[in-house]
C-alpha cells in the first residue's frame, strides 16, 4: 500500500538551512531521512507554513495545533492524512514505525 | 497598447562617482521628450535620484514633475521586503494566533528576504510593456554585476531543485511554485542579451582605477552574452580651464588616459565634459542632454581636436591643510585593537583614504591590517601588488598587511568548511543534494558575511583599516550581525536542536556589534567630496548607523581644490562651490572633519599614499 508523509514546516530558508547563518544539522539530518524514505516508495510533501500557507489554513487539524501551542507545533509530520509527531522532525526509524 | 512596441531598455552601469546617475536621467529626460513613455528606475539602495529631480521618488511609479511622459521609481530593498511580507502574511492574518504571526513576521526579517524581494522586483521591469524605454540607473559597479547574473543563477537552482525533488526547497521559495519565476528570470536574461532591446552603457572618468573597472565589467557582461556595450568618458577637463600647472599636469594626465580608452575598447565612445557647477536640477541637465544626444563628441573626434602636449609640466605641490589632530581616533588604546571603517558613496576615493590611513598607522609601528568588503575593490592598482583573500604583507613594509573579501572564493571555502562538516555523517548521495544547495546565489551572500565576522573577530592586528564598499551595500553588511542575530534569537526560541552551534554564532555576531558600538574600539568614518550628493548619502547613512548604535567617529573630505589653483573662471566657480559644501559639512557632522587636497596625481604606490597620509594626519611629532 502506499503511504504519503506530509510535513509542515516553520519559515524556513533553503530545505538543509545551508545558507543561514548556521547549516542546521536537524534539516540535513531530515533529508537524508525524506531520501531513505522514498527509496521505501512513499510519497513526501513538504510545507512551510510561509510558501504554503493555503495547505495550512485548509488542514483544520494543523490549524488547531497552531492555536493551541503556538509555532512550536511545528513541524507537523503527517502520515496519509494523520498527525503522527509534532514540535520536532522524526527520526528514520520513527517515520518507519509510522508506516505501514 | 501598440503591441509592436518593444521596450527598450538602458542599463547604466560603472564605478561608484562617475555619474551614472546624471547619465540615467538624462537619458530618461531625452527619451520623455521624444515623447517615448520613459521609466527610470534604480536599483542603487543609496539611490540620488530624488536628489537629482529635487522630489520624493519612493518604490512606486510616480509622475516625474515638469517632464511629460516620464515615471521614476527606486527599487527600495526595504519597501520590497515590506511589500513581499505583506504578501506573504496576508493569508495568514486572522487565522493565526497573533503571536505567532508575530514571529513569523520576524522571520521574514531574515536578510534572504531582502535580497530576494529586491531581486524580483528588478527582473519585473525587465518586462514592462507599458512603456517605450526604461532606464535602468545602476548600484555601482561590483553588485550591480552580481544582481546582472542572478537570473541566471537562480534559474539553474530552481531546476535542479525541481529536477532532484528530495527537498524542492530554495531561498525564492518551492521549485514547484517557482516554475513561473524560471520563465520570468530566463526572460530577463533573454531581454539583456538582445542588443535590439537592451544596451549597457559604462559611464568612466579618464583615470587609472575607473579604466580597470570598466575593463573588468566589459568582460564580465561578454561572459554571460551581453554584447550590446557603449561607453561614456565623463568628467573630462575642458581645455581653457587647465591654464596653471597643476592643472595642466592633471589635465595632461586625463589625455593620457583617454588614449588608453581609445586603445582598450573596441566600444562606441561618447565625452562629457566637467562643469563648472554642480549637475543639480533640470537646466543643468539640459546640458548634459546636448553633449550626449543632440551634439555628441565621439572620443575619435574628440581626440583629434584635442591640443596634444608630450611633455607634463613639473606639478605644483599642492597647498597643506591644518587638519585637527585626530590620531587617537585611529590608534588603539588600552590593549584592544582598532577598527576604522571607511564608508561613503562610490568614487569619493574610501580606498585612497583608507590605503593612506593603514600605511600611516603601519609606519607608526601598529600592525595593521587593511581589508576591503567590496567586490569591485581596486587596492591591488594602488598597492601595485596582488591582493588575495588571504592577509599579505605589502613588499617594504613590515606592519601593513592587505586582503579583500573574494566573494566567489570566500563561497568556494564556505562550501568546503559545510560539506567537511558533513562529510562523515551522510553518504555521497546525500553530500551531493547539499553541494548542490550550497550553490544556491545566497551562499555568496553568506559566505561574504562570514568572513567579514571572521576578520572582525580576529586578534592578530592592532588596527584593522576596513574599506567598504559603496554606502548601500555597506550599511547592509554592518547591519547584518544584528538582523542575523535577532533570527538566531527567534530561532532559538522556536527550536530545540542545533542550539548550541546558534548560541555560539550568536556570541560571534554579539561581539561584532559590540566592537561596533564602542568609540574605543571603532572609528566609523565617512569619506566624502564636498558636494550635495555624497554629504546628503553620507548624511542618510549616519543616521541609520546611529539606529543601530554605531555613532560617526570621523569625517574626510577629499579632493579639496586648493587655493593656489584658482587662476580662471571655471575653477574660481569650482573652488567656491566646494568651499560653500565645506561650511556646510562643518554645520552638519558632530565629528572631526580633515581634509585631503586635490592631488596632482592619482594616488598610486607607497610614496604618494605615505604623502597623502601626512596631509592627512601630519608626520605624527604628536603625541600618539
Amino acid at each position: 500500500m502506499t503511504n504519503k508523509v506530509t510535513l509542515y514546516e516553520p519559515t524556513l530558508c533553503c530545505s538543509s538551512g545551508v545558507c543561514g547563518p548556521n547549516p542546521d544539522q536537524a534539516l540535513i539530518r531530515l533529508q537524508d531521512t525524506i531520501a531513505k524514505i522514498k527509496e521505501l516508495g512513499v510519497e513526501t510533501e513538504r510545507f512551510t507554513i510561509t510558501s504554503h500557507p493555503r495547505e495550512f489554513t485548509q488542514n483544520p487539524e494543523v490549524m488547531k495545533l497552531l492555536q493551541q501551542n503556538q509555532l512550536q507545533a511545528l513541524p507537523i509530520t503527517e502520515v496519509d492524512g494523520k498527525i503522527v509527531k509534532t514540535g520536532s522532525y522524526p527520526s528514520l526509524e520513527e517515520l518507519r514505525g509510522f508506516i505501514t | 497598447m501598440n503591441t509592436d512596441i518593444k521596450t527598450r531598455f538602458y542599463f547604466f552601469s560603472g564605478k561608484g562617482g562617475v555619474g551614472k546617475t546624471t547619465m540615467a536621467c538624462a537619458t530618461a529626460i531625452y527619451n520623455a521628450r521624444a515623447g517615448k513613455k520613459t521609466l527610470i528606475v534604480t536599483t542603487d539602495p543609496a539611490s540620488n535620484l530624488a536628489d537629482v529631480f529635487e522630489q520624493s521618488i519612493g518604490s512606486s511609479e510616480v509622475p516625474i514633475t515638469g517632464i511629460s511622459n516620464l515615471f521614476g521609481l527606486e527599487l527600495d530593498p526595504d519597501e520590497a521586503t515590506r511589500e513581499y511580507k505583506e504578501r506573504t502574511l496576508a493569508p495568514l492574518r486572522g487565522v493565526l494566533p497573533p503571536e505567532s504571526l508575530k514571529i513569523i513576521e520576524e522571520q521574514l526579517n531574515s536578510p534572504c528576504t531582502a535580497e530576494v524581494a529586491a531581486f524580483e522586483r528588478f527582473t519585473d521591469f525587465l518586462q514592462a510593456p507599458e512603456y517605450e524605454a526604461v532606464i535602468f540607473d545602476t548600484a555601482p559597479t561590483g553588485h550591480t554585476l552580481r544582481l546582472i547574473q542572478l537570473p541566471g543563477e537562480w534559474s539553474g537552482v530552481i531546476e535542479k531543485a525541481a529536477r532532484d525533488g528530495s527537498a524542492g526547497q530554495t531561498c525564492v521559495g518551492p521549485a514547484a511554485a517557482l516554475a513561473e519565476s524560471k520563465v520570468k528570470f530566463d526572460r530577463a536574461l533573454d531581454a539583456m542579451r538582445d542588443g535590439a532591446r537592451s544596451v549597457f552603457t559604462f559611464v568612466l572618468r579618464p583615470e587609472a582605477t575607473s579604466i580597470y573597472e570598466t575593463r573588468r565589467s566589459v568582460a564580465e557582461l561578454k561572459k554571460l552574452g551581453i554584447h550590446s556595450q557603449e561607453l561614456i568618458i565623463n568628467g573630462v577637463y575642458p581645455a581653457d580651464a587647465c591654464d596653471n600647472a597643476f592643472m595642466l599636469h592633471r589635465y595632461i594626465k586625463q589625455q593620457q588616459f583617454l588614449g588608453e580608452i581609445e586603445k582598450t575598447f573596441a566600444l562606441p565612445a561618447t565625452v562629457v565634459e566637467l562643469h563648472a557647477g554642480e549637475i543639480k536640477g533640470l537646466p543643468a541637465l539640459g546640458e548634459v542632454i546636448r553633449q550626449l544626444y543632440k551634439n555628441p563628441v565621439s572620443l575619435a573626434q574628440y581626440r583629434k581636436g584635442s591640443l596634444q602636449r608630450s611633455e607634463p609640466p613639473a606639478a605644483t605641490e599642492a597647498g597643506g591643510t591644518a587638519n585637527p589632530d585626530v590620531s587617537k581616533l585611529l590608534t588603539p588604546h588600552n590593549g584592544s585593537s582598532r577598527a576604522i571603517f571607511f564608508a561613503g558613496k562610490g568614487g569619493v576615493g574610501k580606498t585612497s583614504v583608507a590605503a593612506a590611513t593603514s600605511l600611516w598607522l603601519a609606519r607608526h609601528g601598529y600592525k595593521t591590517l587593511l581589508l576591503a568588503t567590496d567586490p569591485a575593490s581596486h587596492l591591488a592598482e594602488v598597492f601595485e601588488q596582488v591582493i588575495t583573500g588571504k592577509p599579505s604583507l605589502i613588499d617594504g613594509e613590515s606592519n601593513l598587511w592587505v586582503a579583500h573579501i573574494d566573494p566567489v572564493q570566500a563561497a568556494r571555502e564556505y562550501k568546503d568548511k559545510v560539506l567537511a562538516e558533513c562529510a562523515s555523517k551522510y553518504d555521497a548521495v546525500r553530500l551531493k543534494a547539499i553541494e548542490e544547495e550550497l550553490d544556491s546565489p545566497c551562499t555568496e551572500e553568506m559566505a561574504t558575511f562570514e568572513k567579514f565576522i571572521e576578520h572582525a573577530t580576529s586578534t592578530g592586528y592592532e588596527v584593522m583599516v576596513f574599506d567598504t564598499a559603496p554606502t548601500g551595500h555597506t550599511l547592509r553588511l554592518l547591519k547584518l550581525p544584528v538582523d542575523w542575530n535577532r533570527q538566531l534569537e527567534i530561532k532559538i526560541f522556536t527550536t530545540l536542536d542545533d542550539s548550541q552551534a546558534d548560541k555560539a554564532t550568536k556570541a560571534r555576531f554579539e561581539q561584532v556589534i559590540a566592537m561596533m558600538q564602542d568609540s574605543d574600539r571603532t572609528t566609523f568614518s565617512f569619506v566624502m567630496y564636498p558636494e550635495s550628493t555624497p554629504i546628503e548619502e553620507a548624511s542618510r547613512a549616519m543616521q541609520e548607523m546611529a539606529g543601530i548604535g554605531v555613532k560617526t567617529g570621523l569625517v574626510v573630505a577629499n579632493m579639496v581644490l586648493p587655493a593656489s589653483v584658482g587662476t580662471n573662471p571655471f575653477l574660481i566657480q569650482r573652488r567656491q562651490m566646494q568651499q560653500r559644501y565645506l561650511e556646510q559639512m562643518n554645520r552638519r557632522f558632530q565629528a572631526p572633519i580633515v581634509n585631503l587636497p586635490l592631488l596632482a596625481d592619482d594616488l598610486v604606490g607607497r610614496q604618494q599614499l605615505a604623502q597623502a597620509s601626512v596631509l592627512l594626519y601630519g608626520n605624527g611629532k604628536q603625541a600618539i
